[in-house]
């Protein structure tokens, strides 16, 4: 499958998946997000909204160490909304 | 709910008495790495601590429940590393991840505790210490404890004055509510860099008047003119409040703009020219070779005050600096010998300034958007600005605290 790339317009990238993890805190978000990734396929991308202001620095670092690439970020009000692109073959954590 | 957690967790309260008292325990500290390389909790002493990001110990494939996963890990790898003898604090960087990871040491048999709201609520947390409590005259220590950042309030009557208020700036605002004090001058001994001031906002917010020497409203590095309503301090210049007195004294070094405050002939307000353990570092403004000469020449200034004369610094590095009595203050005789800057500023110019050049911690660079913030030359929304002011202060020298070499880079 052809690898998503980010956005330049200003477009959101189309998800395969969407991911909700409004009102979950730290670590749930990312341990949620790891564990959808898992099951999508190299080069598909997942949105993942969350609520906890955390998920930002997490996710980033997360996205570093994991190599899921983290395309875009949005701010929607409390919202994050984060589009995270399935590596070909991920870091395992730990 | 506070109810169900007791027992199981500490407030920022707790922490910072046990930190105070030098109680011994270990810290479990789960954040990222880089959050932790930038500050991490620091006692009168220093504590066992271990940095587990908590990414490390989650086991994605194999538990569904978190706090199933932690404790997996942890009685694998840290079972047998981490003390029985003492308390375990779990920290993070909110409190919620740290919650999991010491109900997983509890399960583990360890005598284990969550940092309620995690490092965010330390860095937050505000102390209140009287210095002076008589119908005449008040004086209280208002401390940030994890930042290391100091300021005063002075009240006669209901008049107040406040010096150096720091940024949550409600504490002073309810501090007047509480005690019918009416908040009558705002004073900034300097433009601060490594924490942004509550000054202007607490002005905007009694309608008291904000004094800053015209000096420190020129941003150093970019040189522009601050965008904040001040009133000009000048040298020497007095203010009443009620039967007492405060006179501004311009000790330049720090800042160009620098000044202490001397209350009644007797209390000093010293900012950041001497503090309790160290003195001020002159490089902040990018220009430390130029302005340790004035540097030391303020300090000599200070040195003539006599012995009695009570110091309050703007900043500490330490807890160890604290005196049993819970404040960060002290006699300038005293600090003649125990202050090792101060001592070299009682020697000769050229000494001073060759040792105060060796002792430069590193400069980090928010410090320089701080004072932009500071000169309302940028705006920042909360997030920013807590993250602009992340960590403890380095506005000391570093030498007095045997660190100089690691905190060169």
């Amino acid at each position: 499958m052809e690898r998503a790339a980010p956005t330049e317009d200003g477009s959101s990238p189309n998800p395969a998946r969407e991911l909700d993890c409004r009102g979950l805190y730290c670590p749930l978000p990312v341990l949620r997000t790891e564990r959808a990734l898992a099951g999508l396929a190299a080069g598909e991308v997942l949105k993942v909204v969350a609520t906890d202001p955390v998920a930002e620095l997490d996710m980033a670092v997360f996205s570093q160490r994991s190599g899921h690439e983290l395309l875009r970020l949005e701010r929607r009000g409390e919202e994050l909304v984060f589009y995270l692109c399935r590596a070909e073959s991920a870091a395992t954590p730990g | 709910m506070a109810n169900q957690k007791e027992g199981t967790e500490w407030g920022v309260e707790a922490l910072h008495a046990r930190l105070e008292t030098g109680d011994e325990f270990f810290v479990f500290d789960v954040r990222n790495e880089d959050e932790f390389e930038a500050w991490q909790i620091e006692g009168r002493r220093p504590l066992p601590t271990v940095n587990v990001p908590y990414y490390e110990m989650l086991e994605v494939d194999e538990f569904d429940d978190v706090v199933d996963s932690f404790k997996a890990f942890l009685g694998q790898k840290w079972a047998e590393k981490l003390p029985r003898d003492k308390a375990i604090l779990a920290v993070c960087a909110k409190g919620d991840t740290s919650e999991f990871v010491a109900e997983a040491l509890r399960r583990l048999e360890f005598e284990a505790f969550n940092l309620a709201g995690g490092t965010a609520a330390w860095g937050d947390h505000y102390a209140i210490r009287p210095v002076v409590e008589s119908e005449e005259l008040t004086i209280l220590q208002v401390s940030r404890p994890a930042r290391g950042c100091l300021s005063y309030v002075v009240a006669s009557g209901e008049r107040v004055v406040v010096i150096d208020p720091l940024r949550h700036i409600d504490h002073y605002l309810e501090l007047a509510r509480e005690r019918g004090w009416k908040i009558e001058l705002v004073l900034d001994t300097h433009g601060h860099a490594d924490h942004i001031s509550g000054g202007p906002a607490l002005a905007a917010a009694t309608g008291a008047p904000y004094h800053l020497h015209p000096y420190d409203g020129i941003h150093p590095i970019d040189v522009l003119p601050a965008r904040i309503d001040y009133a000009y301090l000048r040298d020497g210049q007095t203010f009443e409040i009620g039967r007492h007195r405060v006179t501004a004294v311009h000790v330049p070094g720090h800042t160009l703009g620098n000044m202490a405050f001397l209350l009644d002939e007797r209390y000093l307000f010293t900012g950041d020219s001497i503090f309790i353990e160290s003195i001020s570092r002159p490089d902040l403004g990018g220009h430390g070779d130029t302005w340790a000469p004035i540097h030391f020449a303020s300090l000599r200034r200070l040195l003539e005050l006599p012995d009695d004369t009570l110091v309050m610094p703007g900043h500490f590095a330490s807890l160890a600096e604290e005196g049993d009595n819970g404040l960060f203050a002290a006699q300038l005789g005293g600090l003649r010998q125990r202050n090792g800057g101060l001592a070299m500023a009682a020697g000769g110019e050229e000494e001073f300034v060759a040792y105060i050049l060796a002792s430069l911690p590193k400069f980090p660079d928010e410090y320089i958007e701080i004072k932009r913030v500071n000169a309302g030359l940028v705006e920042v929304k909360e997030a920013k600005a807590s993250e602009l002011e992340l960590g403890k202060n380095i506005c000391a020298l570093a030498q007095a605290y045997g660190d100089g070499e690691s905190g060169a880079n």
